[in-house]
């Protein structure tokens, strides 16, 4: 939330900047669609990070009164089908009706309700409204005459000393009420209207997370020990809604961390989603007409999510008291009406403002829509749209990847889950490139395969018969018994016998400084090799990134880093190593990630999320087998013990640390003195110049 | 073998053939025949009713090509499966067995009865351990273990659920892999001469890890090869092991599917026997590679 938050207030004074010069160039340029916010929209890419995108809803217009009457604290509002706002103005105990334009239309429950902080109609415009304080729920019929009363259920498993204070509730088509109670922990309660009322039971209840210090105590600490703990509740939602298909949405403060944000939940109770991003106070959930979910902070920022919760927009902020449209001081309802306009209820402003979707917007919701009843052909068009329009939304890339892939276009499908990062997506998509690859060339792969066993197999025999391949042979030979080269293939040789190729280091003279410095030189390029040309689904970096000097930099400077330091902690610890030995030996031990790792490269471009294990299971074996070729080096190239190797190795890690820090501070250091300096001469040129 | 008559002083190979027919006729009638049947037919369309029919290498090019269960699922998994059953067995075996040797004679023998059981009773252990452990509600061990430490909230189907299954089988598969290949092991480094480790004691030799490094490894190769051959086999023919914990062939959402799951799948569910003997081939083929790549690595050499 953090980095979101300082991104929106740099966003707030740039926007208002903004603002300033558009409206002195009013009249020359044709209004911008980015000027007209007071807010910017963000969305997420594929990384899952945060980024802007174009406006997908303006602020068009605020109630702030319902006729003549104005709200007093108002803490929730629904819109019906027919476009009719049903306010509950708290302050005012009573229940404000308008349309949408603010004309006031009815008013209900005066004199009867006392604190209404929740309300609730059906298509048959029943009003049910969650009294506070009055404990009760009350059931109105369109006149405005009680029909009903609900008041705390007296079934054994609601809980004795439980109180009842229904704060937001939903009703379902068969009137069953979904009620949140204040402080009740054990889950939104269920009453079915049977016999004047039934509690059927808690429903949907929050999990509390459980971390490591958790599971360590409850594994640990006796029954007695654990009750003196404080207890672990898990929390109670603060707003509810229901869509047309029965499915219940639900949003808690402070479940970010618990994956309890914002959940969608069936006639069981389990949850369906999984969002990718929510925030800590959310206050209010509505489901549009795509079957998208709204979201609504406490601070104001509007979240738009699609039916899977892959987050589409973030929009709105918090107003500072500037009294801005667009902006909010404590969001507390949001409803959607039928042509996608957002109403958001704002407590303290006691007014309500609507939101416009942008063109943008429509071309999402399209797309949506299309995409979402199976039309995939037909999404396509309103997407390349949308990409048009915002070339770098990651949610329209993929989910044009996901038409592609569904018409069994995979090239077109693998480009573009590239272009939005799905790596899922990617790897599903190059599986069937590569399957019909096969099917294509299955043959020929199988031919070249032959040609080039049995051209072995004679020049095998042609050796054995004629002796024809003598000259190559012993020019081989004699290449490989030139001193360099014996000193590179003395690494396959090391990393397979590190004790005695130790050994040679040492006494046989087998490596020089010169052979250290290839292998190191061909490390740095296999690195790079393995950085940037990895397949897509092993790339550890965005694609186009390159930042190839700042690698060799940071490969060198932390080999000699470890090289130095290995080599200074080893000689004041009665260490036999040179210099010289310790450099080269530790240069050997790259021979594993040179052969391996690009094999792995290579192999990675060919690879599906099936056969990742592949990947994983060499880079184990690889890193494992560097570490204890480096072990053994250090160990007997010193003429240590085992347990004398392990303290030299933690030394060396924590010297190299001091190193860093010392390099750090001296860096800090020196540009002090040189600002310093820097200052005292502008000061000096200054003074001369006023002479 | 030449062997000379004493009657007729003629050089006779018959009696050295005569001495070998009991093996060469089982031989033969068990493992060369089949195997020789199983190629002959991975070359025809058999379905156990009709007379096999000649389709050359089509089984071979569908099984790469058609067969997207094998390239997706069954692959992968034999794949995973034995890369960490097949070492992992091994040097856990080897690590065992020579924890074992530096016990005196009853215990010994005791405790590698006890671990070598596992590999000859799978199918009841199975049922009595693995599937107790387990079990997919709130009495399975695992299952009550994790609610009460609070990890879970409710069971997980550890054996049906597609991603715990693989897993599982693994771990299974190590226990269990204590077989052949670990008595071959252990009666390798009984068998080793003693006077060698008092020679390297006097020249030197520090503690037990240098004593395994630099005498009981160099000196047992052949046993290590052996254990590593059966090793292989093993993983690649362990196929039931996921069959046996799910309950079901194929595995719920081929997630335990190998190799000799596939071929069972295809020669006695479907009885499509000329395709089941083609991937057996493979599966062959596969396993012959292996075992060559583990000569190469463990057998004799001289540097």
């Amino acid at each position: 939330m953090k980095p979101f938050k300082s991104l929106v207030e740099s966003a707030k004074t740039i926007t208002i900047f903004v603002l300033i010069s558009v409206t002195a160039t009013f009249l020359l340029t044709p209004i911008s669609v980015f000027a007209d916010t007071p807010y910017k929209t963000f969305t997420l890419d594929g990384y899952g990070r945060v980024v802007e995108t174009q406006s997908a809803y303006i602020p068009l217009t605020t109630i702030n009164k319902a006729g003549e009457h104005s709200f007093k604290n108002a803490s929730d509002m629904k819109i019906t089908d027919d476009e009719q706002i049903y306010i509950a103005d708290t302050g005012g105990k009573r229940v404000l009706v308008t349309d949408i334009n603010g004309n006031l239309l009815r008013i209900y429950g005066e004199g009867v309700l006392n604190e209404p902080t929740g309300i609730f109609v059906t298509d048959d415009k029943y009003l049910y409204v969650a009294d506070k304080s009055a404990q009760k729920v009350i059931v109105m019929d369109p006149e405005g005459e009680v029909v009903k009363e609900y008041t705390k259920p007296d079934h054994p498993l609601y809980g004795r000393g439980v109180e009842f204070k229904p704060q937001k509730l939903a009703v379902d088509a068969k009137g069953i009420m979904y009620v949140i109670c204040e402080g009740n922990t054990n889950g939104i309660v269920q009453i079915s209207p049977v016999d004047g009322g039934t509690f059927l039971g808690y429903y949907g209840t929050n999990i509390t997370s459980v971390n490591f210090l958790d599971i360590f105590r409850r594994a640990i600490l006796t029954e007695e020990q654990l009750a003196k703990l404080p207890k672990k509740l898990p929390k109670t939602p603060k707003n509810l809604f229901i869509d047309k298909k029965g499915l219940v949405y639900t949003v808690t403060q402070g479940g970010a961390q618990d994956n309890t944000g914002l959940r969608k939940l069936n006639v069981a109770g389990n949850n369906l989603l999984q969002p990718d991003y929510t925030d800590a106070l959310l206050s209010a959930v509505s489901v549009g007409n795509y079957e998208n979910i709204y979201v609504v902070s406490e601070q104001g920022y509007i979240y738009e999510y699609n039916k899977d919760g892959s987050l589409l927009f973030i929009f709105g902020g918090k107003d500072s008291g500037h009294l801005r449209i667009g902006l909010f001081q404590k969001a507390v309802a949001i409803d959607v009406d039928k042509s996608d306009n957002i109403f958001v209820l704002d407590q303290e402003k006691n007014e309500i403002q609507v939101f416009k979707p942008t063109e943008f917007a429509n071309l999402v919701h399209d797309a949506l829509y299309l995409y979402q009843s199976g039309r995939y052909e037909e999404s396509r068009e309103p997407l390349q749209e949308v990409i048009k329009m915002n070339s770098l939304f990651d949610y329209a890339n993929q989910a044009i990847g996901q038409a592609y892939l569904q018409k069994e276009d995979y090239p077109m499908a693998m480009r573009y889950f590239r272009i939005a990062k799905d790596r899922d997506g990617y790897s599903d998509a190059y599986w069937e490139v590569r399957n019909i690859w096969l099917q294509n060339n299955l043959v020929t792969i199988l031919l070249i395969l032959v040609i080039i066993t049995a051209l072995w197999e004679l020049a095998k025999f042609m050796q054995k018969k004629t002796q024809v391949f003598n000259p190559v042979i012993a020019a081989v030979r004699s290449h490989k018994k030139r001193s360099l080269i014996s000193k590179l293939n003395y690494t396959w040789y090391f990393i397979r016998h590190p004790i005695d190729g130790c050994y040679g280091i040492k006494a046989e003279n087998k490596a020089s400084y010169l052979c250290a410095n290839i292998l190191l030189f061909l490390f740095i390029i296999v690195f790079l090799v393995n950085k940037y040309a990895a397949g897509f689904i092993v790339k550890t970096v965005p694609d186009g990134r390159y930042d190839i000097f700042s690698d060799i930099g940071g490969i060198v400077a932390s080999f000699l880093l470890f090289s130095i330091c290995s080599y200074l902690v080893c000689t004041i610890n009665d260490g036999e190593a040179t210099f010289k030995q310790l450099y080269q030996a530790y240069t050997y031990t790259f021979g594993p990630y040179l052969i391996i790792k690009i094999i792995i490269v290579l192999l990675s471009n060919v690879i599906t999320y099936n056969e990742i294990f592949l990947v994983q299971f060499s880079n184990f074996c690889l890193y494992a087998w560097m570490l204890v070729l480096l072990f053994i080096a250090i160990k007997e190239l010193n003429g240590y013990t085992v347990r004398e190797t392990v303290k030299v190795i933690l030394l060396t890690v924590f010297f190299a640390l001091i190193v860093v820090l010392l390099i750090f501070i001296m860096y800090v250091l020196t540009t002090q003195v040189y600002d310093f300096i820097e200052s005292m001469i502008g000061e000096a040129v200054y003074r001369i110049e006023q002479l | 073998m030449k062997i000379r008559n004493k009657f007729t002083g003629k050089d006779n190979n018959l009696n050295a053939y005569v001495f070998l027919a009991p093996y060469l006729i089982l031989f033969f009638i068990f493992i060369l025949t089949p195997i020789v049947i199983a190629i002959m037919l991975s070359a025809t369309n058999f379905n156990t009713l009709e007379f096999p029919g000649f389709v050359g290498l089509m089984n071979y090019v569908n099984l790469i090509t058609q067969d997207e269960i094998f390239m997706q699922y069954v692959l992968p998994n034999t794949i995973t499966y034995a890369l960490i059953v097949g070492p992992g067995g091994y040097v856990l075996s080897f690590l065992v067995a020579w924890a074992l040797s530096q016990l005196s004679k009853v215990p010994r023998t005791i405790l590698a009865l006890i671990f070598y059981s596992p590999s000859i009773t799978s199918g009841v252990a199975m049922n009595v351990l693995w599937r107790i452990i387990f079990s997919g509600d709130q009495t399975g061990y695992i299952n009550a273990w994790l609610i009460k430490l609070g990890v879970i909230t409710e069971p997980v189907q550890w054996l049906t659920e597609s991603k715990y299954l693989l897993t599982i089988m693994i771990i299974v598969a190590l226990w269990s892999s204590m077989g052949v290949g670990f008595l071959a092991i252990l009666a390798g480094i009984l068998n080793q001469d003693e006077t060698l480790y008092e020679a390297a004691a006097i020249d030197g030799i520090k503690n037990r890890f240098q004593e395994v490094i630099y005498i009981t490894i160099p000196t047992m190769k052949p046993q290590m090869l052996f254990a590593a051959v059966m090793s292989i086999v093993n993983t690649f023919q362990n196929g039931m092991i996921g069959v046996q914990l799910s309950g079901s062939n194929p595995t719920p959402g081929y997630a335990g599917q190998l190799v000799v799951n596939h071929i069972e799948d295809y020669g006695f569910i479907r009885y499509e026997m000329g395709y089941a003997s083609a991937v057996s081939v493979v599966l062959l083929i596969t396993v012959y590679v292996f075992s060559r790549v583990s000569k190469r690595l463990f057998a004799e050499k001289e540097y």
